[in-house]
């Protein structure tokens, strides 16, 4: 330990690093949730290196983005683990945004004062997104310009003069070479620009309102850690293992590069974008939003967007346990749901367009299955959903399943039993003539299936007082 | 056995010190071009081991040691090791 302190402090009195650089930290803060946002900064950094590494071999010209970036992987000294740890580090950068703001989100870190930081850092994710639009059409592949001229066509659907201008700033006159171009410049001056610009009002804000308290509650308020060494070594620590994971994944999975972009080989293929705009692909893939429609679809997602930016100013209550915010936790686990079923379903359909009743029937039943699961997780735990009871007050409620397995083993096998008929039924309603039998019995295995459901529900319930023991 | 106790600590921490800089001698030779590979995995085993040896080094300071998180982290290097030779 005494050799410990005196390496901290012959760094210290040289760089001054307690002093000067970052607040010290509470102890609670050394988790890694607490490091979602500094491991994507440190994502962002791996870019930077790579991004730099790459930008020495890459041309971007219609004729050698390709070729360059073909060359770089086959001829390059480490030129594929470069490539592909940029990739992998973008992907990184994308999921660690989402993990961030969800974490956020649960925990209602987002609540007085810390509502800027909520907003800035929703925009800090859309310039992410942008990082991966705009650098997915660069290598010019067959996969990465179809997706691009389709999300670039969609542009021209909005109204006025919107969408003329819009496509202009990020295509340009409309040739392939000034869309190159113009991404280009976007994925490498104006986006990291934009993000280190929003990454340092961030930073500033943190050093402001330090580290939200967890939902646990603190022990002991007065145990706090210096900047440096403990906090930089737990940096330290976290990115080590975080870059380990990316260049595991590099290694067992390199880049391989589609064929090239010529009107020829795009013929042959189906447009579909990266995995994380296929929830986007997959709105824009109902029937509603066809043709025309598309606008409605344009209107929708901004309009999402915009929910989500204006959250703190909205969500304004003092309580931010998970127990105490039912309505907020249950709208977030069907918004998670609903994005993890797009994602997936738009993976399963590429170029499919999908019928407006199958895309409610989805929509709908997974809300529905997820409110049903809230529903019942608030009534075992807190004994109702809109008003949850307080703590130590006798409430009527149902018991947690898991202490009646052979229940919740039948309510399982029914719910699966109404999961797969329900939807049946409604299609067959459409065309009652031609299955008339087959809609007779699905629908009385429904009603059935339901009616048993809500039987077992009721032979689970129980009068307890209620412990608010969750987070 | 505790890492705490005599000894156990400064000899988990002089052998993560010691493949830290054997990786590092190694990877100053490997071929670029031809063992990407063995680099990637290569230097992946430099930087978990490095966190290990923070890890082991940072924790008690402020925190209960893991046992668990300890073997992950060996698993994990051992698995990036077995990537470099196969």
């Amino acid at each position: 330990m005494v050799q410990h302190r005196e390496i901290v402090d012959w760094v210290d009195n040289r760089l001054g690093l307690t002093a000067a650089v970052l607040k010290p930290v509470p102890e609670y803060s050394l988790d890694p949730l607490y490091w979602l946002g500094a491991l994507m900064v440190m994502a962002f950094l791996i870019q930077g290196i790579t991004g730099l590494l790459i930008l020495l071999y890459y041309v971007p010209t219609v004729d050698q983005a390709y070729v360059s970036t073909l060359f770089m992987i086959e001829h390059v000294p480490l030129g594929q683990l470069i490539q592909t740890l940029h990739l992998y580090s973008a992907y990184a950068m994308i999921l660690l945004a989402f993990m961030h703001l969800l974490r956020q989100y649960f925990a209602s870190v987002q609540k007085k004062p810390r509502e800027l930081m909520w907003v800035v850092g929703i925009l800090m994710g859309l310039v992410v997104l942008a990082f991966g639009l705009t650098g997915y059409l660069l290598p010019w592949t067959v996969v990465s310009k179809s997706a691009t001229d389709v999300a670039v066509g969609m542009l021209g659907f909005l109204p006025g003069q919107v969408g003329a201008s819009l496509r202009f700033l990020i295509a340009g006159s409309g040739s392939d070479a000034s869309e190159l171009t113009r991404f280009f410049v976007l994925h490498i001056v104006a986006l990291p620009a934009a993000l280190l610009v929003l990454l340092g009002l961030k930073m500033y804000m943190f050093e402001v309102h330090g580290a939200a308290e967890p939902l646990s509650g603190v022990k002991d308020k007065t145990r706090i850690l210096p900047w440096f060494p403990e906090a930089f070594l737990y940096l330290v620590m976290l990115s080590g293992v975080f870059v380990g994971l990316l260049l595991a994944a590099s290694v067992l999975f390199p880049l391989s590069l589609p064929p090239k972009f010529t009107p020829q080989t795009a013929a042959s293929y189906t447009p579909q974008p990266d995995w994380y705009f296929l929830w986007v692909y997959q709105i824009l893939k109902f029937s509603a939003f066809e043709g025309s429609g598309v606008i409605y679809a344009l209107t929708l997602i901004p309009l999402i967007l915009v929910v989500v930016l204006m959250l703190p100013f909205y969500d304004r209550g003092k309580a931010r346990r998970i127990s105490q915010r039912p309505t907020y936790v249950t709208i977030g686990m069907i918004a998670v749901a609903e994005l993890v079923v797009l994602t997936v379903w738009g993976y399963m359909t590429p170029g499919q367009v999908i019928p407006d009743s199958q895309a409610i029937m989805i929509i709908a039943g997974t809300a529905l299955i997820v409110s049903v699961f809230a529903w019942a997780f608030y009534r075992t735990r807190t004994g109702s959903f809109f008003k949850p009871a307080a703590n130590g007050s006798r409430v009527k409620s149902i018991a947690a399943l898991d202490r009646f397995p052979m229940l919740t083993a039948l309510f399982s096998l029914f719910l699966a039993v109404a999961c797969v008929t329900v939807p049946s039924s409604i299609r067959l309603l459409a065309s009652p003539g031609s299955h008339g039998l087959l809609l007779a019995s699905e629908s009385i295995l429904s009603a059935l299936s339901l009616y048993l459901m809500s039987r077992i529900l009721k032979s689970l319930v129980v009068i307890h007082s209620v412990e608010v023991g969750l987070p | 056995m505790k890492i705490d106790e005599t000894g156990i600590r400064s000899l988990v921490s002089a052998s993560l010190l010691s493949l830290l800089v054997a990786v590092a001698i190694y990877l100053w030779f490997v071929d670029f071009l031809t063992m990407q590979r063995e680099f990637g995995s290569l230097l992946g085993a430099e930087l978990v081991a490095l966190s290990m040896l923070v890890y082991v080094y940072l924790k008690p300071s402020y925190g209960k040691f893991r046992k668990a998180w300890f073997l992950a982290g060996c698993l994990f290097l051992i698995l990036l090791m077995l990537l470099a030779i196969t």
